[in-house]
């Protein structure tokens, strides 16, 4: 018998009882976290690619306390094209999905690149997007940082809707959102207290794909073995597709998901090459292919640092809602068929291989 | 509380419910309030190589007791971190039973559940227990890997330094 088949063997008669969700494992009480379910038809990127959940449960809600939160990915459906071109692709894929698109321009990397990509999809497409553009006495003025970031577009359809709000009622609503979803994010919940007083289809605020080095110890400042990258995907990061599960509502939670391609080909940007920061390469990459200024607009570093201020307190309020998975970027590589993404030794070696 | 000094009793390994596990191991778990919110893996350092479903597929874990006499004085919990590689998560002795080599009991107990092919153990240790079991279990350094700042999840502080180590599974030959 192989090495494989006596893996397989072995799992497959323990797997119920000493299993994750064996008999001998879950026996928890159940968390008292909101529910929701997933409407029939309702879907967070094509095809639902990108799957997450807790305890192998695909689009759920953490039902208690012990729920793993997990997520998944695809094997793209296609061979890749450059990056620019599948930004593009995925800005058809949502404008064609639906006829009110809305989104909230902040100034961010991520929600520049999405400006750009609609601007630029819009004018062939034909169809209109709106620009939510959020202000308040401090945030400046965010619609001249959208004009010079769309200055190269000769035709858009964007319409661009400036929407002054208090901060007082987004800690409101940051109140109520932290009990009804658990919020931790205040960077999505802003984009949901924006999408909630609206009834078109909104594309979500989002994080760029977090790619850690666990062998780099923070603390001592280097690297205490081979590098080991792993993609960290947060529990709050599908914060906006609970919301819409809630609400019953369409949407798009994370643009950089639309397509089974887009990640891979973010990555596929930086393969290969000798990187200090693989999250920060990635997203410099995509500012460059569709034309973009590296340096983000001041309005956004003040608006970050605005956001950033109620981490502490959405943590107090809504605890435990922060589960990190991590996913080796050996084998999402090996199943994007795409090279590794750094030269060094194989993490098999050291943890296991998977048959 | 019942010593066993006065003579050396006959210990039993057995495997546990993950719930008997959970309420006895909180003391190593401080930083929790309630023995409910301790994880049922986790996965320090991107330890874990499988990635989507494939971790409710394939990982299992026993959770195991070590017991004089029908009574339990020390737990750990073993699980598989790939096809052939497993984790012990942590190993906890009750004071009264320390130094009666319950620590290495559990540790060849957990690695015991494995048949082929899993062949390597791994896991992180700290200076002290690094000299202990290197003297006792065979345990090793990985070879490249240095000492690493230790962090506990919701502490500010670190916690000293941590190495990764290895052991290799030997098993007897069972072929005729």
């Amino acid at each position: 018998m192989s090495r494989r088949e006596l893996a397989n063997r072995f799992i497959l008669e323990q797997l119920s009882t000493y299993g994750l969700n064996g008999s001998n494992t879950l026996k928890n009480p159940p968390a008292n976290f909101p529910e929701g379910h997933k409407a029939p038809g309702q879907t967070f990127s094509v095809g639902d690619h990108f799957k997450f959940g807790y305890s192998g449960e695909s689009f759920g809600f953490r039902k208690s306390s012990t729920c793993m939160y997990w997520t998944d990915y695809e094997t793209p459906r296609r061979a890749l094209k450059p990056l620019r071109e599948e930004l593009i692709e995925a800005a058809q894929e949502i404008l064609n999905s639906a006829d009110d698109l809305s989104f909230v321009y902040t100034g961010s990397p991520y929600s520049r690149v999405l400006a750009r990509v609609m601007a630029e999809v819009s004018s062939s497409i034909r169809k209109s997007v709106r620009v939510i553009l959020p202000g308040d006495d401090g945030a400046g003025d965010l619609q001249k940082c959208l004009e010079r970031d769309l200055a190269q577009v000769r035709e858009h359809r964007c319409a661009f809707e400036p929407r002054p709000f208090s901060w007082s009622d987004f800690e409101n609503f940051l109140d109520r959102s932290t009990r009804e979803l658990r919020a931790v994010d205040p960077l999505i919940a802003f984009s949901v207290f924006f999408a909630e007083t609206g009834r078109d289809t909104h594309i979500f605020e989002a994080h760029w794909p977090r790619v850690a080095d666990q062998n780099f110890d923070p603390i001592q400042r280097k690297s205490i073995g081979p590098v080991n990258w792993c993609l960290e995907d947060r529990e709050s990061d599908t914060e906006a597709a609970r919301h819409m599960m809630v609400g019953g509502v369409a949407g798009w939670p994370n643009f950089l998901l639309t397509t089974p391609e887009i990640y891979p080909s973010l990555f596929k940007s930086v393969l290969g090459k000798k990187v200090d920061d693989v999250s920060l390469e990635v997203q410099a990459r995509a500012l460059s292919a569709m034309g973009l200024a590296s340096e983000s607009p001041e309005e956004w570093n003040h608006l970050s640092r605005r956001l950033g201020s109620y981490e502490p307190l959405l943590e107090s309020l809504s605890p435990k809602a922060r589960e990190v998975w991590l996913t080796p970027m050996d084998r999402l590589m090996e199943k994007w068929n795409l090279g590794a993404l750094d030269v060094g030794s194989r993490n098999t070696e050291v943890y296991g291989t998977v048959f | 509380m019942e010593q066993f000094s006065d003579s050396k009793p006959t210990v039993q390994y057995s495997i546990i419910t993950f719930e008997n596990w959970r309420k006895s191991v909180r003391p190593m778990w401080k930083w929790i309030e309630d023995y409910h919110w301790i994880p049922i893996i986790n996965n320090p350092y991107g330890m874990v190589q499988y990635q989507g479903l494939e971790v409710f597929e394939r990982t299992l874990l026993f959770p195991i007791a070590a017991s004089f006499d029908g009574r339990q004085v020390g737990w750990s919990l073993v699980y598989n971190i790939s096809d052939t590689a497993i984790r012990v998560r942590g190993v906890y002795v009750l004071p009264e039973a320390r130094g009666l080599g319950v620590g290495t009991g559990l540790y060849d107990f957990a690695l015991s559940l494995w048949p082929e092919p899993w062949n390597r153990y791994v896991g992180y240790y700290d200076e002290k227990s690094l000299e202990l079991f290197s003297r006792t279990w065979d345990l090793k350094p990985v070879p490249g890997y240095e000492w690493r700042t230790r962090v506990v999840p919701g502490q500010s502080s670190s916690e000293g330094k941590i190495r990764l180590c290895f052991k290799e599974i030997r098993r007897a030959n069972v072929t005729s």
